[in-house]
């Protein structure tokens, strides 16, 4: 358990402190005495109830669903408190820092705890810990504990077909004309996340007050390849990442199927499926290589894949 | 501060303008304002968004700061504590009606806490201890719900009374932990110290027996509340102990400083009966035969007096131990060779006669009990007496003029403490009657008017036992009783009592409680009494009774056999009750056959879900018909039989 004063208790505590010595510079009064002893015992009465209130919580799940860089995500805490506990903080520790979860006031028994984790850059974290602390009861002390956890943090690219990546369709359909999308519109539908901002239909939006899309229609039997080309500078990584991930979360959403093809990486997503989280996974670890790399495999066949979602 | 915590901040506020009103050192309604302010801070707080409303605040701060420095710098800093109390409190209405939505209100807590500490210096009475428990209660509350809303989070109604329940519990501990500590902490009652004398002479002393009066000693007197004589009559009666009991004597007085007696060892100044050492070790003097015996018991004796009444025939050490005793040098009655363990607890017991007895002065002692120093006597002195003896019959006897004096004093001066308002700054004022006095000028200025008229008298210093303690039938006696008066040679040749003191300012009568409410008052002020003059002898004998309490318990246990079982049982009976409504059979039963199933209740899952998915995962019948029975127990247990009714798809058999 990590005990630390706040401010408020660094302030008591000099107070208590100058009280004490003009305790003992004065003769002995008993009220005096009385005093000192009930500010010493509000103290100690607060560390013994912040240690109860914190290690009253037991975490039984932390769902922390795959999400896109830059935008904070929904997680989920299941708790299991064994008494009415307060003003309780949450942190996913992943070893370099924490990631802060907004503090309830509140808690008791079994509940789950909806709560936004703030956005984070592209990567896999591993978190070894919830760490939960508190202030509660004075605000005089920071207690916090350590709950052991093993999840990863998945974040990837944030989808965005600004800049596409170096992309084809398979040779017996042709190129469409971006390279990465069907061209037939099918419909109007709102904005999901990962939709293009080039798909943004803005009379339509302006109608309705919310972002609509142009929804594209999937052709039966359609698949494109994406290939990332993991030779690429950072920035053109980065970018590259984020189209692969439009047309990974586009196929999910309504599109065609995608063939994602990086180095010693192939992956095939169906059309219609939510994207298997093996594959979003990869799109947020996935680092550049040296330019003198090999560079990707197009031509090898699904069943001679190294990595498969 | 966000408003969640606004109505706790404004409680806070309130009690600490209780706190100062109750000091009375804010005369009448001078507080008034400030009340006003406090109790219409959750509106006047919508002015903080103008300027002029939050620069009239700070002005007005600023001046009342400036008055009081004023104040306290042309007082010779003898206000200074008085002064920055009002400041406190002012700077506590201030803030609570401007404090910002983002500004920390940790400075109003610190400084109530500080006002707490402050006012119990002026009157820790009962009335101050009642305002502090109310205080703890309030400002843990407060700290709580600081913690809440400083996280940002919205406090519902319910969050707010799940915190003020927890505070309560909180406070309630911390109360007893602390009255705990209180008790079994070890320490010196007798510290004096680093500045204890600097602060002194500054803030004044406590009320005690000093080895020389100095009546130009115009310094605040507190009173302390520490047992320092406790009386038991053996006839159990309160009327059988003498009021006055004499600690020192003083007879000399240069018009400044009255000294002791010092010239007690000649014969020839003899002014009382001769104490003799007899061979019980007790010691005796003629007065007649003892008309009550009063057992005493000093806890701490460490000036080595044994206080006793003018009328005390005989005094009789314990279990026949021997008391080594002086009556030198200043008519006192000293123990010699008496070491610091045995000081304290000191226990005698005194035969009182019927009355004190006759000595014949000489010329030299009356000389010497009629002297008046040639300078520092009041012009208003003679003025005084003749005032006196126009009121009586010419050739007057001296107990006539005694007691025509005392009666005069009672009733024409005023009784005040040493730095209260109004106090004489010294004998003329109160002699004039321009000021206020406490018993020493009272004493002096008797003294003074009887030596003046020629009748014999001196000064005595000691303790007047007025506070009877019903439950243990015994007069408590108390350092802040600590009192002066002056004895004189009556028309018969015995010393007379002569307290010009009002009696009803220094020995104010008690009363009978009329009704609950009266009794449960006295009952809790004894008990605050007992807690400001807590000292060694009485926690070591709180210690005793806690060490003797297994002892105690096991005597209790085995006097009454049955009653005790009984109790025990009934305790733990209601024990188990307890535990098994906290934990119903019912639940046991179903979270038995959830495990026995080989399953575990999903979060949020309720018990017919989690029996349709263990009949989709096709488990043994066995474990599954134990499910589907207990789910039914705990469905009605949960909703009452109507639940388990077959349109209501009660769960399969």
């Amino acid at each position: 358990m990590r005990i630390r004063p706040t401010e408020l208790g660094l302030k008591g505590l000099m107070l208590l402190a100058a009280l004490e010595i003009a305790f003992l510079a004065t003769s002995y009064s008993n009220l005096f005495f009385l005093l000192i002893v009930f500010c010493g015992v509000l103290g100690g009465v607060g560390l013994l109830t912040g240690m109860r209130n914190v290690t009253a919580v037991r975490v039984l799940a932390v769902d922390v669903p795959a999400g896109p860089a830059g935008q904070p995500r929904a997680v989920r805490l299941s708790l299991d408190a064994r008494r009415r506990t307060f003003d309780l903080v949450f942190a996913l520790d992943d070893g370099t820092r924490d990631l802060l979860l907004p503090a309830i006031a509140t808690a008791a028994g079994r509940q789950t705890l909806p709560a936004l984790l703030p956005d984070l850059a592209r990567g896999v974290r591993d978190v070894r810990a919830l760490r939960i602390t508190s202030r509660f009861p004075f605000g005089l002390f920071e207690l916090g504990v350590r709950r052991p956890l093993a999840i990863e943090v998945v974040t990837y690219p944030p989808p965005s077909l600004a800049t596409a990546a170096t992309s084809r369709r398979s040779q017996t359909h042709g190129r469409h004309h971006d390279g990465t999308q069907p061209a037939t519109v099918a419909g109007l539908r709102p904005f999901r996340t990962g939709d293009a901002v080039r798909d943004v239909h803005w009379k339509a939006t302006a109608r309705r007050g919310v972002p609509i899309v142009k929804e594209r229609e999937a052709e039966a039997g359609d698949a494109r390849t994406v290939v990332v080309d993991r030779r690429a500078s950072a920035d053109e990584l980065e970018r590259d990442l984020a189209a692969a991930t439009a047309a990974v979360l586009s196929a999910a959403a309504a599109g065609p199927g995608v063939r994602l093809v990086s180095q010693g990486y192939t992956a095939h997503l169906p059309a219609g499926q939510p994207p298997p989280a093996a594959v979003l996974r990869w799109l947020a670890a996935a680092t550049g290589l040296p330019a003198d790399a090999a560079a990707p495999e197009l031509s090898r066949r699904p069943d001679q894949e190294p990595a498969r979602a | 501060m966000r408003d969640g915590l606004l109505p706790f901040l404004l409680l806070l506020t309130l009690l600490d303008l209780a706190f100062v009103q109750a000091t009375g050192i804010v005369a009448g309604q001078g507080l008034l304002p400030l009340w006003l302010l406090t109790l219409g801070a959750p509106w006047l707080r919508r002015l903080q968004r103008w300027l002029w409303c939050r620069l009239t605040w700070n002005l007005g701060v600023l001046l009342v700061f400036a008055l009081l420095v004023r104040h306290a710098t042309t007082t010779g800093l003898l206000h200074m504590l008085e002064d920055g109390l009002v400041l406190a409190v002012l700077c506590q209405v201030h803030l609570v009606n401007n404090i910002g939505a983002r500004q920390r209100p940790d400075l109003v807590f610190f400084n109530s806490l500080l006002i707490a500490f402050v006012t119990s210096f002026f009157a820790p009475d009962l009335g101050w201890s009642l305002l502090f428990v109310a205080h703890a209660f309030v400002l843990v509350a407060a700290l709580q719900v600081n913690v809440l809303v400083r996280r940002g989070a919205a406090l519902e109604a319910g969050v707010v009374r799940q915190v003020v329940r927890h505070a309560i519990a909180h406070a309630v501990a911390i109360g007893a932990i602390t009255a705990l500590l209180f008790v079994l902490l070890p320490r010196d009652f007798a510290r004096p110290g680093w500045l204890g004398d600097a602060l002194g002479r500054e803030h004044g002393a406590e009320a005690g027996i000093a080895d020389r009066i100095r009546i130009d000693d115009e310094r605040p007197t507190r009173l302390g509340e520490s047992v320092v004589m406790r009386l038991s009559p053996a006839s159990g009666r309160e009327a059988d102990v003498p009021h006055h009991w004499r600690s020192i004597l003083f007879a000399e007085f240069d018009g400044a400083e009255w000294s002791p007696t010092a010239f007690r060892t000649d014969s020839r100044f003899a002014l009382d009966v001769d104490w003799v050492a007899t061979g019980d070790g007790s010691w005796r003097r003629d007065l007649g035969p003892p008309v009550a015996v009063v057992h005493v018991q000093l806890p701490d004796a460490g000036d080595a007096r044994l206080p006793h009444p003018l009328t005390a025939s005989a005094l009789r050490p314990p279990r026949g131990q021997g008391l080594s005793l002086s009556t030198e040098p200043s008519g006192a009655l000293l123990v010699e060779r008496l070491d610091r363990e045995q000081a304290r607890g000191l226990e005698y017991a005194v035969e009182i006669a019927a009355g004190s007895g006759r000595v014949s002065l000489t010329r030299a002692a009356q000389d010497r009990l009629t002297h008046l120093p040639a300078q520092n006597i009041p012009r208003v002195l003679h003025d005084l007496a003749t005032q006196v003896r126009r009121e009586l019959p010419p050739g007057a006897s001296p107990t006539t003029i005694a007691l025509a004096s005392r009666d005069w004093l009672q009733q024409h001066r005023r009784y005040q403490l040493p730095g209260e308002p109004g106090f004489a700054r010294n004998l003329g004022e109160f002699l004039i009657g321009s000021g206020a006095g406490h018993c020493e000028y009272f004493a002096t200025a008797l003294a003074l008017l009887l030596r003046l008229q020629g009748v014999p008298c001196r000064l005595v210093g000691g303790y007047l036992a007025h506070e009877w303690d019903p439950a243990s039938a015994s007069m408590l006696v108390r350092s802040r009783h600590a009192h002066a008066w002056v004895e004189a040679i009556g028309d018969d040749g015995r010393w007379l009592v002569l307290d010009a003191t009002p009696p009803a300012d220094v020995m104010a009568p008690r009363g009978e409680a009329t009704n609950w409410l009266s009794a449960s008052w006295r009952q809790l002020e004894t008990m605050w009494s007992d807690v400001v003059g807590f000292d060694g002898n009485r926690r070591a004998a709180w210690l005793q009774r806690v060490l003797d309490l297994p002892g105690d318990l096991a005597g209790t246990a085995a006097a009454h056999p049955f009653p005790v079982a009984a109790t025990l049982a009934l305790g733990v009976l209601l024990v188990y009750r307890r535990r098994r409504r906290q934990h119903e059979p019912a639940i046991a039963d179903l979270e038995r056959a959830v495990r026995a199933a080989g399953l575990s209740l999903r979060n949020g899952e309720t018990p017919r879900e989690l029996l349709l998915r263990a009949e989709a995962a096709g488990i043994a019948t066995a474990p599954l018909a134990g499910l589907r029975q207990a789910a039914r127990r705990h469905e009605r247990l949960r909703y009452g039989p109507a639940a388990t009714r077959p349109d209501r798809g009660t769960p399969r058999t």
